[in-house]
Formats: C-alpha cells, structure tokens, sequence
C-alpha cells in the first residue's frame, strides 16, 4: 500500500510586514502567556475582518485589523466597513464603500460603528434604486438622510424582555433609552462608485466625511491624493473633530476617478502614516508601489498588519481598483497611460 | 539619502525633582530613590506605553543637572537616583529644561518622528531661593507665543511648598500636600499619579496628556498666571 501523501506545510510562516524598528509587539506570538492578545470577553472581537470581490471592472477589497490597543485590552476592534451593490432604476450599477470609526471615548463605538456602516451602506442602495436618484441630488439630501433614516435606527433597539432573552446582534445589553448618542459616535467615509468606467476611463465619484478617517485616490504615478470636501470662499467647512451622530452634517465632494486609479478609504489606524505636512511617510511610500494593482488577500492582511511602533489603534483600509486587469507597474514618472 | 519618516509618535516627559538639602530631612529623597524604580518597571512592563513615550530625569538645587537623557523605557538599564544637595533654584531647572526640549525634539524629528508637545512634572519641597529672579526664565518656558514647544506643566509641592508659587508653575495641573501628611509618604504617591498620567497618556491611540487626580494625601491647587 503506498504512503499517503501529506499536504506541504514546508513553506514559512507569513512574515511581519515592518516599518521602521521592531515594535514591542513584533515578535509576539498571539498565543504567549504575556497576554498581550485577549479574546474579547463578549464576542465581536473582529481581530481580521474581510469582504473581497470583482463588480464590473473593479476589485474590491476590505481589510481591517484590530488593533494592539484593543488586542492588550481584550476589546473589540472598534472599526467596520460595509459594501454593498446597488443598482439605479436606469440600469446603473454603483458599488457602495461605508467606513466607521468608533471613538475610543465612546462606551458603545463598536456596536455603532458595525451597525452604521450596515445602515448607511443599505439606506444609500435603497436611495440609488429609487426613482429620483442622482449623484447630485444624493450629495444635497445627504445629511437629511442620515438624521431621517440612519440615527433613529442606530438610537434605538429592543432591549431583552427576559432575563434569558437573547440579544439582537451584538448590542449593548443597556436599554436604548438610557444610552446617550455621546456613547455611539464614530467617524463615517462613504464612497459610491460606478462599476464601469466612463467615457475615456474617467467615472465621477460621490465621497462623504464625517470626522477624520481620510479617503485617499493613489494615482499611478504613486501620489496620494487627498480630496477636499466642501471648501467655500469665505473658509474652509470641516468635520474632521466631528463624529457621527452628534454631527449629521456630511462634508460631500464629487471626484474623477481615472483608469488605473485605486480609491482607499481608511481609518486613522493606517491613515496617519501615509503623509504628513511634510511628504509620505515610510509606509505610505510602501503601499503606493504594492497597492498600484490587486494583490492576494492574505499579502493585503499582511499589509493592513504592519509593524511600527505606536501604531496601536485598529486598521481598516477599503481600496477600490478601477483597472483590475493592470499589469503590476514600476511607478515612475512618465507611467504611459493606456 | 536620509531614509523617509515613519511618522512614530513619540510623547516626551521630563520629571524635574528638587534635589535641596531639605529634600533629605523629610524622607523625601529616598522616597524620589524608591519611587523611580517602580516607575520605570511599570512603564517598561506595558509594550502600549514604552514603545511611545520616552523618560527624562531633571534634578536641581544650586544648579540643574540632566540626570537621564530623554529614553525609550527599556533602553534604560536601571533609573539614576538623587542626592540632597544645596539650595532651590527653580530658574536653572527652567533654563535647562528650555535647552533640553529644543535639543530633543529636534534629534527626534530628525529622526522622522512625530513629537507630541512634551509634558514636565515638577517636585518640590520649598519656595525658589532665585525667588527674584525665576519667573521670567520660566515665563520663556511656557509661552506657547514665543516659544512653540513650550510643555504643559504639572506641578507637585510637598512640605515647605507654597500653595500659590505651586499654582504658577502648573499649567495644566498643580497639587500640594495637604498639611499633616508626611512628605515622604506623598512623594511616593506623587511618582505613584505620575507613573498613571504616563500610563494613561501614552495608552490611548490618540495621544494626550491625562492629567492625575490629586495624590493621596494632595490637594489639587487653582492655576495662576505668572
């Protein structure tokens, strides 16, 4: 009888993507008695989180990570994305990008950071199917939406009536009554994008902030463009201290996505380490060249769980490729545009 | 080539302690000497706060002397104690403080990192000696107009401290030791609130100063100006 043949397991196990020196946590095994990576005691601990896919001509990929802050702590990670699909009575199709960040101050930003992003990921596919949809119309109504739609939704829910009752999906075990929004405020990106490229490679993008988790376009000549949202003449409207759903105001701003351009929406976790005032920084120069074109999903994680020290909050990166047939390219400065 | 920032954030504290002759008659420089230790082990024990703050130790009498250069906790080795010494000249603990945070920052962002405006925690047991002539050195210190990196200041008096000269040296925070308590004994639980306000300053993902409850034994005293 011949040996049976065993699955290879020769290959290394997945190094450590690392920025700068080695942080405290950058040799730590998940497992060792230092206890540096707690379970969390109520579930919902999210430590890798990932929805991945293609719609029409775009990839998509969500990663997020929960942070060593949480992971010491044994909370849950307090970031969540959600995407959806959404079609237009006219027969468009957009994918749907929503981002949260719960606030650390906040007793519940967990729970609403899930539950946000889900609300408003489902109320805007509600609205690109209705009649009266569009892009502009959409960014006007926004705001409205939000108070009318998202808040009244996420304020409330049906407490147990028994001591043995089971609580709805993950939240807080506290009448909603007696919860203040000043416990559920979270930072909100959202992004709505054709899955189809314009006419010459060219689509308009609706993107909206509450607070500061940053949306960038990387450019294939590897810049990080930072849109800006809602500069008036007479100064300039900003959110970025705001949280959602103390603020429903939503800075909104409509942007060109070009071919071969790749939207990120993230949170702080990653975001302040792209650039600063004074250029990109390490590791926002790293991802500029390994983020120009799709790669596999346990290299993207790999990505989202860098090493640098002080950089201990959760990582939620949503990168939208808009050519996903690009061949991977050295970013130079004369890149040829197809 | 100079290699790109990372971008690390890095919160400094500088711990300024009196070291008068009057520091060794209340207990209070073994106090200082055993309280230091336990400082430096909690903050190197907690991977979240070592790897963002960095220590500094400042003593002062006649003159000021940079005791321990601004360190990642576990590159220190073992922390340096005090020595009760001559009078208190609080001007030269601000004219040194002055020259030290201007030359570490600068080293750190040469370095590509992102420093957070520093934190000084001021111990002492009795009024200035340069009482005529401290306030404008530290004047130059804290005026965020003139000087951008001026620090926020918490300042701790024990035993012969005044209550008021306490309230305007702290710019963010200043304690007293209420009378009757020993001095020794507060000492310990002012490095006990300050080791806490490192801890919990450095533990959050956005970084800020956390200033302490009132020590044991402290009454928490109202800011004046200069």
């Amino acid at each position: 009888m011949g040996e049976e043949s065993r699955p290879d397991d020769s290959a290394r196990p997945v190094t450590t993507l690392r920025i700068g020196d080695a942080s405290s946590f950058g040799d730590n095994q998940w497992w060792s008695n230092r206890d540096w990576h707690q379970l969390v005691a109520d579930g919902f601990g999210a430590d890798v989180a990932c929805d991945a896919g293609t719609v029409g001509e775009l990839a998509i990929a969500a990663i997020s990570v929960r942070g060593h802050k949480h992971r010491v702590d044994g909370l849950p990670n307090e970031d969540s994305f959600a995407i959806r699909v959404a079609k237009s009575k006219v027969g468009e199709e957009f994918v749907v990008l929503v981002l949260c960040d719960g606030l650390s101050s906040a007793t519940h930003s967990a729970f609403a950071a899930r539950r946000t992003s889900s609300l408003v990921a489902d109320m805007l596919r509600r609205i690109i199917a209705d009649d009266a949809f569009t892009m502009q119309a959409l960014s006007y109504g926004l705001s409205q939406c939000l108070r009318e739609f998202v808040v009244p939704e996420l304020t409330t829910w049906s407490s147990p009536a028994t001591a043995l009752s089971l609580p709805a999906y993950g939240v807080p075990s506290v009448e909603s009554s007696n919860v203040q929004p000043s416990e559920l405020l979270v930072t909100l990106t959202i992004a709505i994008v054709p899955t189809t490229n314009g006419e010459k490679g060219a689509s308009d993008v609706l993107l909206g902030t509450i607070g500061d988790s940053p949306a960038y376009v990387l450019l294939k000549n590897g810049d990080w463009l930072k849109p800006s949202y809602g500069e008036q003449d007479d100064g300039v409207l900003t959110t970025a201290t705001a949280a959602f759903p103390k603020t429903t105001d939503i800075a909104v701003t409509q942007i060109i996505l070009y071919e071969g351009d790749c939207l990120c929406l993230m949170s702080d976790g990653v975001g302040n380490f792209i650039q600063n005032k004074s250029g990109q920084l390490r590791l926002g120069k790293h991802l500029a060249e390994v983020w120009l074109t799709p790669r596999d999903i346990p290299t993207l994680v790999r990505d989202v769980s860098f090493d640098l020290r002080s950089a201990d909050d959760d990582r939620t990166v949503i990168l939208c490729w808009t050519d996903r047939e690009a061949e991977d390219t050295e970013i130079t400065d004369e890149t040829e545009v197809s | 080539m100079s290699e790109t920032a990372t971008g690390e954030n890095i919160l400094p504290f500088y711990i300024v302690c009196d070291e008068s002759g009057s520091m060794e008659g209340i207990g209070g420089i073994d106090a200082i000497n055993s309280g230091l230790p336990e400082l430096h082990s909690t903050i190197a024990s907690d991977p979240l706060v070592s790897d963002k703050c960095r220590i500094g130790l400042i003593s002062f009498s006649d003159i000021a002397e940079e005791l321990l250069p601004l360190s990642r906790a576990t590159d220190i080795p073992a922390m340096p104690g005090v020595q009760a010494k001559g009078v208190t000249n609080y001007g030269e603990a601000f004219t040194l403080l002055r020259y030290l945070i201007d030359r570490d920052i600068d080293a750190l962002k040469s370095q590509g990192y992102q420093v957070f405006r520093p934190a000084v925690f001021f111990i002492t047991d009795g009024e200035p000696t340069d009482d005529q002539t401290w306030e404008p050195t530290y004047r130059s210190l804290i005026d965020k107009n003139s000087n951008r990196r001026a620090p926020n200041v918490i300042a701790f008096g024990v035993n012969g401290a005044n209550a008021t000269t306490i309230g305007k040296i702290g710019t963010v925070g200043a304690f007293i030791a209420s009378s009757g308590i020993n001095p020794g004994n507060a000492l310990k639980e002012i490095l006990r609130s300050l080791t806490n306000s490192i801890v919990s300053s450095s533990s959050s993902s956005t970084p800020q100063l956390v200033v302490p409850a009132a020590p044991d034994g402290c009454t928490s005293v109202p800011l004046q100006t200069v």
